[in-house]
């Protein structure tokens, strides 16, 4: 435990500074800046000014706000697959599977909110209440509740504003708290049902942000490591997602962006104390070692601001996969899409 | 022993990200200062002023020492054949003495805005502040975020008042309040 403990530390650590060491050569030429502000004519310093609401991604609010966001979202998956092939129904009773997943609809209200603490440090905690519903040959189940709690801090390790532009870096360090509840009775649900991972997951992320005009890109790099058992005696593999965005400000209210996520998930590790051997052979949901383990998503979203009422956004995400690859055999995702509502005060 | 060699490098590591991010938020602050000042040099440009017999076009700053001393950058620049010069003040009165024609007034300014523009009234001074609702309080130009980018809200109604007349070109741009 104290050399994982050690090990997280040295990451951190070391991302961290190797930021520092890439961000330290840029200092703000201020004078410079101000040159090239005055030399500019009325019209490029209305257009050409970087906006930080292209920020969005980076999740840091101004100092003494809040911001209060509801997200219903709804993810699909379904056509199982055995590694990268469909398989048929056939072939899955061949095997001996008579009751092998066909689909699962996950229906989340994801709950989120943030403060800003001042000008470099930004708090959030996120939450869902979430029903999942996996449809089967033979037996359909269902499973709802909390899900798991993250407490996450956003610290901006280094903003370089210019006039046309803007760049920053923002390291996230955050804990995901187990408050969703994992199935230990005689009937445990497979890994799919499960709400939460029923551990204590440490969450370290490191993001850059370049605004320019009415444009913003960035990348982030995000790990989730899990500590420990959980009460079911498995715990879930590492989760690594990298992402790239590029948002467009199209006017003053309509924020428009793009995203690529890649995702890698490690396996579990353990298995769950009370699946029984009826289970496993009935269903390739009860074994670990069958599951995603590396997707490409592309994300469309957008966030509108009411006019009338400026606080106050509406955001539209949808999201489809570009490629999975499953490890063994398992549903793979097919869509999932969020509506969503968020005010600043 | 070994702890106690190690404990210097952790302070010496929250020191660095600190002071990182001391000078990011302190490098945003600046950026939107600049921006004022340039957009101030723009009003100004756009402005007709009635003849008088001044050396200078003076720029002055009520309250926020920091803002001033960024606007002595715009010293050497010209607007109407006239070079501009900056100048720092504590109280309304010393407008005068310093013979200001355009005055930028610190948002610590705001409770005595009421006794400022009574000074100021009738003076073909361009007034410009960052206060909420400046222009509904008898000021002429404010500055707004709009969509967190710097916009400005023009009152027409104050600058006629003062025989200053501002350009199309600017009043196209800003949104009027009146």
């Amino acid at each position: 435990m104290s050399i994982r403990i050690k090990l997280i530390t040295r990451s951190v650590k070391s991302v961290a500074i190797t930021a520092l060491a890439i961000v330290s050569p840029m200092a703000y030429c201020a004078n410079d800046n101000l040159t090239s502000m005055t030399d500019a004519s009325l019209e490029e310093l209305l257009d050409g000014q970087a906006s930080s609401a292209l920020e969005a991604p980076l999740n840091l609010l101004s100092p003494q706000s809040f911001r209060l966001s509801i997200r219903p979202q709804h993810i699909a998956l379904g056509n199982i697959q055995h590694n990268d092939n469909d398989i048929a129904q056939q072939e899955l009773l061949n095997l001996g599977y008579h009751n092998a997943p066909q689909a699962l609809a996950i229906d989340r209200l994801n709950l989120t909110v943030c403060y800003g603490v001042n000008d470099w440090l930004s708090t959030q905690l996120n939450t869902s209440f979430q029903r999942r519903n996996l449809t089967n040959r033979s037996l359909n189940q269902s499973n709802n509740g909390i899900s798991d709690t993250q407490i996450i801090s956003h610290v901006l390790l280094f903003r370089d504003s210019r006039f046309h532009n803007e760049h920053s870096f923002v390291l996230k360090l955050g804990v995901s708290l187990p408050t969703a509840s994992i199935s230990d009775n005689d009937e445990p649900l497979p890994f799919l049902l499960e709400l939460g991972s029923g551990t204590t997951d440490a969450i370290i992320g490191l993001s850059y942000a370049n605004n320019s005009g009415s444009w913003s890109w960035g990348a982030q790099s995000e790990v989730r490591l899990p500590q420990g058992n959980n009460d079911a005696g498995y715990r879930l593999g590492r989760r690594h997602v990298n992402k790239v965005w590029l948002n467009l400000l199209a006017s003053e209210q309509l924020l428009i962006s793009t995203s690529i996520i890649a995702t890698k998930d490690s396996s579990i590790k353990g298995t769950h104390q009370n699946y029984d051997a009826k289970m496993l052979i009935s269903s390739p949901a009860y074994t670990p070692d069958n599951m995603i383990q590396h997707s490409v998503n592309v994300e469309l979203s957008g966030q509108y601001q009411l006019q009338s009422y400026p606080n106050h956004q509406l955001t539209f995400t949808a999201t489809i996969p570009l490629s999975q690859q499953v490890s063994g055999i398992g549903l793979v995702e097919q869509w999932r899409t969020s509506l969503g509502w968020q005010v600043d005060f | 022993m070994h702890t106690l060699m190690k404990r210097p490098t952790r302070w010496r590591w929250l020191i660095a990200i600190i002071s990182m991010s001391t000078l990011s938020s302190a490098s945003t602050l600046q950026r939107n200062d600049d921006l004022k000042i340039a957009l101030i040099y723009q009003f100004a440009k756009y402005t007709r002023w009635p003849a008088s017999d001044h050396v200078h076009m003076t720029f002055c700053t009520l309250g926020a020492q920091p803002f001033h001393e960024r606007m002595n950058q715009l010293m050497g620049k010209k607007v109407a054949g006239k070079t501009i010069s900056s100048r720092h003040l504590v109280t309304i009165e010393q407008v005068a003495t310093h013979q200001c024609q355009v005055i930028y007034i610190a948002d610590s300014y705001e409770d005595e805005l009421g006794s400022i523009f009574s000074y100021l009234s009738g003076k073909p001074i361009l007034t410009v502040s960052a206060i909420e609702d400046f222009t509904l309080k008898g000021g002429m130009i404010n500055f707004v975020d709009k969509a967190q980018k710097q916009r400005f809200e023009i009152s027409r109604r104050a600058t006629q008042k003062t025989g200053l007349s501002l350009s199309s070109k600017l009043l196209q741009v800003a949104h009027i309040t009146d």
